[in-house]
């Protein structure tokens, strides 16, 4: 296991320094000045010219690429162009919003997806299933921001019951107003999320119930719901978690239209603000960071398979 | 017959007893918000603004966006405000003075005026920041050519001497673009180039308390605020403010900013849709209102090496295009438009209607034989424009539509908002291009007629008479010159005004007395609960 970490941590290590000559290349080749984004389009290109030259972007693309390099490993990702901050607080700023906004909605995913799609794949075929995958196909196919927009008629205007967009901390707010503006965003997150879930569940469910060994479990005499639980569940597991962590992972910076959208200030909102001004040292910065968590939720998804399911340890093992 | 007595006997009490409960209900203490003994308005606790954009930065002259003004106004003044009549009314200066031929400025500032941080108001802090001012305006930049700088005098007198007349000074100090906001000197001293200030003190009627990038800005109430002492008139003027704290949210998205005012979420929202103003107008929980947003016009590149450069083709053009077809197509409500040819507004002492025959006037036949006349070989004609403003996107293809009618080929570009900004300071990149623009006071301030960007109109003919009007030393003499400037461009087809356009804004009906004023303005208006 040890030697697996290690091989991986290799393997991230070489995927961030490419992906970094990447980022560079994108932001720096992207049509666009950062200064005239800052001083407007009422700004001489005089003005343009100068602002450019204390920025820094008149450099050489090399020499601006070494010395971001130089400094993003030892943790300094450097200034932004708009915040009056440095990259690294800006991001640390954003990500609380969006872990709590990734985590809550990927709870109620999971707490609506999973049972549907068990509940569809034993009853394959009913009506149950139909109208569970209707359902998903749906919340597939199904913009993030419309559904937001309904709640937000709904609940928002009509009803009158829940703010229509913003973010307050617990320490601003309180606790019952900090959840009463996270209750559109992560209940329509996870609804769609849902959906991805529920069917992925269902047809794990579907092909493991078809597998011998559940015929044996049945012919043996056991519970239905020891079937389902303990062999059936275990069985489609690394293939759930593996949904999992991919749906957590674009839920952290993939939800820019719906965080623009609700105010809230996370790391969707962040990059897509950053690329609209062409704040480079914060694309770089976020995508990079961004980048790190997919390949860390990656390497737990990796990680927890051998625990899930042990014939991956022993496979492992005799290598 | 004891019943009968008996009900009439109820009935009376229950009667009283109705009048008596009315008569209570009426008295007793007005939390209504509608006003005091002294009959001033209550002051309510917050205010909640939803505007339109997110500022880059709330230094008034690292940017020329109209949003840093909507948002920075509160905590800034200048020496001058604008008035409802977009003239320069004294503000924190008490007096001003020219000599005879315009080349000397005298400001005679108010005494006793406080920052936010206590310090008094002097001399030194008005001349640094208006020589930064002038080191980063780009529109005083082309008026005061020589180097000239504000000097001291003595603690309340500042001057300039100018070594050409520059009668618009006072009009170009209320400019929102730029504006010359007066800092305390170590506050212009701390500044850097590329970052601007990092301190926002200022002498306005809310002081700055909490910026969150991309969510919003919280002000809170200035007890120490003293005004000219004359009645406010647009933005100048005794400012009063009737809330404790103010939030200025940031809602980049128009269906969000709507329904938040819907809901009541929001108490005013600048900038809504107007596909929603229907919808709104409906609504009885909701007030609409309106404010100049500034000037649109259709673009044409006369920098050499693009099509612009054929007189008789933007003849064609100008001749075919209909504006009216434009305009409302690109702000669907009717009442937040004024399809107008001239350059200034109509209002304004710089408005005519001198040399625009041409404008609007859809003569298809006029515009064929021009055609014809310009040789145009069926080059496409390039186009560029963005969604992040719909009604630059919606009037452009329009545009688009109209010129094909006229049988031009066209090559149209949608880009975003930073790529649109960079592609209208590069020579080549474009033809034409569909344009709003904020209000400006004076014409020089015009970005129409600008000789290094936008149309590049560099005629030394149009620069010579341009010359007269900046330094004329009478209003005659000035919008006079401006006359036979907007004749002679158009007279050359140099630009197609399509007229004016207004924001449309929304207040909760629980706020009165709102009278917004460029984005919006929440000077005087107050909330009854």
């Amino acid at each position: 296991m040890g030697r697996y970490i290690l091989n991986r941590i290799i393997t991230v290590i070489t995927t961030l320094f490419i992906l970094s000559i990447v980022i560079f290349s994108i932001t720096h080749i992207m049509s666009g000045d950062p200064a005239l984004a800052m001083l407007g389009s009422d700004a001489t290109t005089e003005q343009v010219e100068e602002l450019r030259q204390e920025m820094g972007l008149n450099d050489p693309l090399s020499t601006q690429y070494i010395k971001w390099v130089k400094n993003a490993v030892t943790g300094d990702l450097g200034e932004s162009y708009f915040r009056h901050q440095s990259v690294g607080s800006a991001l640390m700023e954003r990500i609380g919003p969006s872990l709590e906004l990734a985590f809550w909605s990927e709870l109620i995913a999971l707490l609506i997806g999973i049972p549907l799609g068990i509940s569809a794949a034993k009853k394959k075929g009913q009506t149950t299933d139909v109208v569970s995958s209707m359902g998903a196909l749906l919340g597939m196919s199904m913009p993030s921001f419309l559904l937001g927009l309904i709640f937000i008629l709904i609940f928002g205007v009509f009803l009158g019951i829940l703010p229509v967009s913003g973010f307050i901390t617990i320490a601003k707010g309180g606790l019952i107003n900090h959840i009463r503006y996270l209750v559109i965003p992560c209940v329509t997150m996870g609804l769609i999320q849902s959906a991805l879930i529920m069917r992925i569940t269902r047809s794990s469910f579907v092909e493991i119930l078809s597998m011998d060994y559940i015929k044996t479990a049945k012919a043996k005499g056991l519970k239905e719901k020891v079937i389902l639980y303990k062999h059936v569940f275990r069985n489609a597991g690394a293939t759930i978690v593996t949904i999992l962590g991919q749906s957590f992972g674009s839920l952290i910076a993939g939800v820019a239209v719906l965080e623009t959208m609700f105010n809230i200030p996370g790391m969707g909102q962040l990059i897509v603000d950053s690329v609209l001004k062409r704040d480079y040292p914060v694309i770089q910065g976020a995508v990079l960071f961004v980048s790190l968590l997919y390949v860390i939720i990656n390497l737990l998804v990796d990680v927890s398979y051998g625990f899930i399911d042990p014939r991956i340890r022993v496979t492992n093992k005799s290598k | 017959m004891k019943k009968i007595g008996l009900s009439k006997k109820l009935l009376s009490l229950l009667i009283s007893g109705i009048m008596i409960v009315s008569l209570t209900g009426c008295g007793g203490t007005d939390n209504s918000g509608s006003g005091d003994a002294s009959g001033e308005p209550k002051m309510s606790d917050t205010l909640k603004v939803g505007l339109n954009a997110d500022p880059p930065t709330l230094d008034p002259l690292m940017s020329t966006g109209a949003i840093v003004r909507d948002c920075n106004k509160y905590i800034f003044e200048g020496l001058f405000e604008m008035d409802e009549n977009y003239e320069p009314k004294c503000q924190l200066a008490e007096s001003y003075s020219a000599n005879s031929d315009y080349t000397e400025y005298t400001f005679v500032l108010r005494e006793g005026v406080k920052f936010h941080n206590g310090k008094t108001m002097t001399a030194d802090d008005v001349v640094a920041s208006l020589n930064r001012w002038l080191s980063k305006n780009s529109a005083v930049k082309s008026l005061i050519t020589h180097g000239e700088q504000f000097e001291k005098v003595d603690d309340k007198t500042v001057k300039i001497s100018l070594q050409s007349p520059c009668y618009l000074l006072p009009s170009i100090m209320v400019a929102p673009a730029q504006f010359p906001c007066i800092m305390p000197k170590e506050v212009v001293e701390a500044a850097t180039d590329d970052k601007g200030i990092s301190e926002y003190i200022g002498t306005g009627p809310l002081k700055f308390k909490e910026w969150k990038q991309n969510q919003y800005l919280l002000l809170e109430h200035n007890d120490d605020y003293e005004g000219p002492g004359y009645e406010l008139s647009g933005e100048a003027g005794d400012k009063k403010i009737y809330f404790k704290e103010v939030y200025l949210h940031f809602i980049t998205d128009s269906t969000i900013r709507t329904a938040g005012i819907q809901s009541g979420e929001y108490d005013i929202v600048s900038n809504i849709s107007y596909n929603d103003v229907a919808s709104l107008k409906s609504n009885s929980n909701v007030k609409l209102d309106k404010s100049l947003m500034g000037y649109t016009g259709i673009i044409m590149n006369k920098v050499e090496g693009t099509l612009g450069t054929n007189e008789k083709l933007r003849g064609a053009i100008t001749y075919a295009l209909d504006c009216d077809e434009i305009m409302n197509s690109a702000y669907p409500a009717k009442e937040y438009i004024d399809i107008t040819p001239s350059m200034m507004p109509e209002g304004s002492k710089w408005y005519t209607t001198a040399g625009t025959e041409a404008i609007n006037s859809k003569n298809m036949d006029k515009a064929k034989q021009l055609l014809a006349e310009s040789n145009y070989d069926g080059t496409p004609i390039k186009v560029i424009t963005n969604q992040v403003y719909q009604q630059h996107y919606n009037g452009t293809m329009v545009l688009v539509e109209q010129l094909k009618k006229l049988g031009l080929t066209v090559d149209l570009k949608v880009v975003d908002w930073t790529t649109m900004l960079e592609y209208k300071k590069t020579k080549g990149t474009y033809d034409i291009f569909f344009m709003d623009y904020p209000i400006v006071t004076a014409p020089v301030s015009l970005r129409t007629i600008s000789q290094t960007d936008e149309g590049w109109t560099t005629w030394p003919e149009f620069l010579e008479l341009l010359s007269k009007v900046n330094k004329a030393t009478s209003d005659e003499d000035a919008t006079k010159a401006w006359e036979e400037c907007q004749k002679y461009l158009f007279g050359r087809y140099s630009y197609v005004p399509l007229g004016y356009s207004y924001y449309a804004n929304a207040t909760t009906s629980a706020i009165k007395d709102y009278h917004s004023m460029q984005c919006q303005c929440i000077y005087n208006c107050y909330k009854s609960e």
